[in-house]
């Protein structure tokens, strides 16, 4: 801490750089937990069969369907309607990366060995961050196939060089791999697993009341909120009616995601710096 | 050292030989100890202030929406209002609290070791589960029904402004208010029963939450072929208790019956208390 402080300046960024041993004692302390492989294994298998059978009974129902729902019909949005459980996975994936170091008392020796906090968060975000985003490109692109896969029995099916399919599909990559950050951060603002979940879960999908309370001024908190803007990336058809007023323009929709992401790792960040 | 070892003995004796009477009969003691577990902790507080905090405020503002544009809202906006659901409106957030609150009140006692403790002083595990779940339901059953008639009274006082108030003599009001003080407690103990099943926080908290409310997500995907998986959510089975309006559209193909809504509170209820029993039962 001493040389660390009587460093100006430069130090700031260079506190930030992790060794190449730091990362590999994350990825072994990630990769090393059981939980982790259950979370993403619960992940993907609920995902997967999901859309699975989304596309399947759209496939089987086709010909009884009703013209407004034939409308309504989104060949994308059905293969991928599983993804809620992923983002609730990798969700709590990133809150555990470090919420449990500090449960087990573990975070004691991984500060012994790397006294640098911005290091070891640094080091943490990015394997948690490179796993995630890894693994939740797998997810989609394996959603995305299987799901087009069932359709294509009634030639219902889209391609990824269809416009703006491949942008959905890699955004819903990236929404997943977002969430893992916000739970990291959340995970390290909180410490607690229970605190950061519930945190986690109530920011995700039970704040749009927050929205609607404010609809009548603005509808910009509505236009923010992460469950409107995965709604804006993961669409290929425009919404319409007065859910349509609520979801963000795609630029403001991408902008405020890297803001969430930002925000949420700035605020991990400041927290592990103070005592642990 | 002979004195614990004969206590275990006669319990597994009894809990073996004279076919189970009385496994999960309770005595005033361990109401007491668990009593005193539950209202020590910081957490449980915190929790329920959290829910308090955040429905009122939900539920105040959201009514606040309606009667700021009421004069403005169109014929079909106003057909739909429901006087209940406005102040309601934050009441996931109070489910949600509720819910961690009945997985901490086992899961820490796991993760902390403490319930070594509590099984050396109580053997007998049934009753351990059983104490547990009548003090922790009973404390979430006051809880919740405090909160739900407290939001009710602000959100009404808040209508009265309009002259769109209900009052609770009014058909169906107070079965609505009292169903949702009685959901919060059904969600709490599913909560309890999961974390006495999975015995991780973490774990389970995730997977009451998956349960409850991402559950529509597969119901949704089979509807094409059938609406009955929709009717047998804990959220569908909250929509019709809580709502005075019935449902019109898709939503009212989701909602069971007031009396299907009941039983399947009552099948929740058993079934995760159930595998929650059957796991504490098992070695600790």
């Amino acid at each position: 801490m001493t040389a660390q402080s009587s460093l100006p300046q430069r130090g700031v960024l260079r506190s930030f750089l992790p060794g190449r041993g730091v990362l590999r004692s994350e990825w072994i302390k990630l990769r090393s937990v059981r939980s982790t492989y259950l979370s993403v294994l619960f992940a993907t298998l609920v995902a997967v069969v999901l859309g699975v059978l989304a596309t399947s009974s759209d496939a089987s129902n086709w010909a009884t369907m009703t013209a407004q729902d034939k409308a309504q019909f989104d060949p994308l949005g059905d293969s991928f309607i599983g993804l809620i459980f992923g983002e609730l996975a990798f969700g709590v994936l990133g809150v555990l990366a470090i919420s449990t170091e500090y449960r087990t008392g573990m975070i004691r020796a991984t500060f012994s060995a790397v006294p640098q906090r911005g290091r070891v968060y640094a080091a943490k975000a990015l394997v948690v961050g490179v796993v995630s985003l890894v693994l939740g490109m797998l997810l989609v692109f394996g959603s995305f196939f299987l799901g087009q896969a069932m359709l294509s029995s009634k030639h219902l099916e889209v391609h990824l060089g269809d416009p703006g399919v491949l942008r959905v599909v890699l955004s819903a990559g990236l929404y997943l791999f977002v969430v893992t950050m916000i739970g990291f951060g959340l995970g390290a603002i909180l410490r607690h697993s229970a605190g950061a979940i519930a945190a986690l879960v109530a920011m995700l999908w039970l704040a749009y009341p927050i929205g609607r309370v404010l609809d009548h001024l603005s509808y910009l908190p509505s236009r923010i909120l992460l469950f409107n803007i995965a709604d804006a990336i993961t669409r290929t058809h425009a919404a319409t009616g007065k859910p349509a007023l609520r979801i963000p323009s795609l630029e403001l929709a991408y902008s405020s995601l890297a803001l969430y992401l930002v925000v949420f790792l700035a605020l991990g960040a400041w927290r592990i710096s103070r005592d642990a | 050292m002979p004195e614990p070892v004969m206590m275990l003995r006669s319990g597994q004796a009894s809990a073996s030989a004279p076919p189970r009477r009385g496994g999960f009969l309770v005595t005033r003691g361990m109401l007491a100890s668990e009593w005193i577990k539950l209202r020590s902790v910081r957490s449980t507080w915190l929790t329920l202030l959290c829910a308090l905090l955040f429905v009122l405020a939900f539920g105040l503002f959201d009514t606040l929406s309606v009667t700021e544009s009421w004069n403005t809202m169109s014929a079909a906006d106003k057909a739909s209002f429901d006087p209940l659901a406005e102040a309601f409106a934050g009441m996931q957030i109070g489910e949600l609290a509720f819910g961690v609150l009945g997985v901490l009140a086992i899961s820490v006692e796991y993760e902390t070791g403490m319930i070594q403790t509590t099984f050396s002083a109580v053997p007998r595990r049934g009753k351990v589960f059983a104490a547990k779940a009548v003090v922790g339901g009973g404390v979430m059953l006051t809880a919740g029904l405090a909160l739900a008639f407290v939001t009710f009274l602000g959100g009404q006082w808040m209508l009265s402004a309009k002259n769109l108030d209900v009052q609770l003599a009014d058909p169906g009001v107070l079965r609505s208010v009292a169903c949702t003080g009685l959901y919060l407690a059904v969600v709490g103990l599913i909560g309890y029963g999961l974390g006495a099943l999975i015995r991780h926080t973490a774990g389970a908290i995730s997977v009451m939450f998956a349960v409850i409310w991402l559950t529509y997500g597969a119901t949704h995907a089979v509807e094409k072929w059938s609406y009955l998986p929709d009717r047998w959510l804990l959220v569908s089975a909250y929509q019709t208790l809580s709502r005075i309006h019935p449902q019109s559209g898709t939503s009212a193909l989701r909602a069971p019956t007031t009396t299907m809504a009941f039983v399947e509170l009552a099948i929740y209820l058993l079934v995760f208390l159930g595998l929650g029993a059957w796991r504490m039962s098992r070695d600790a």
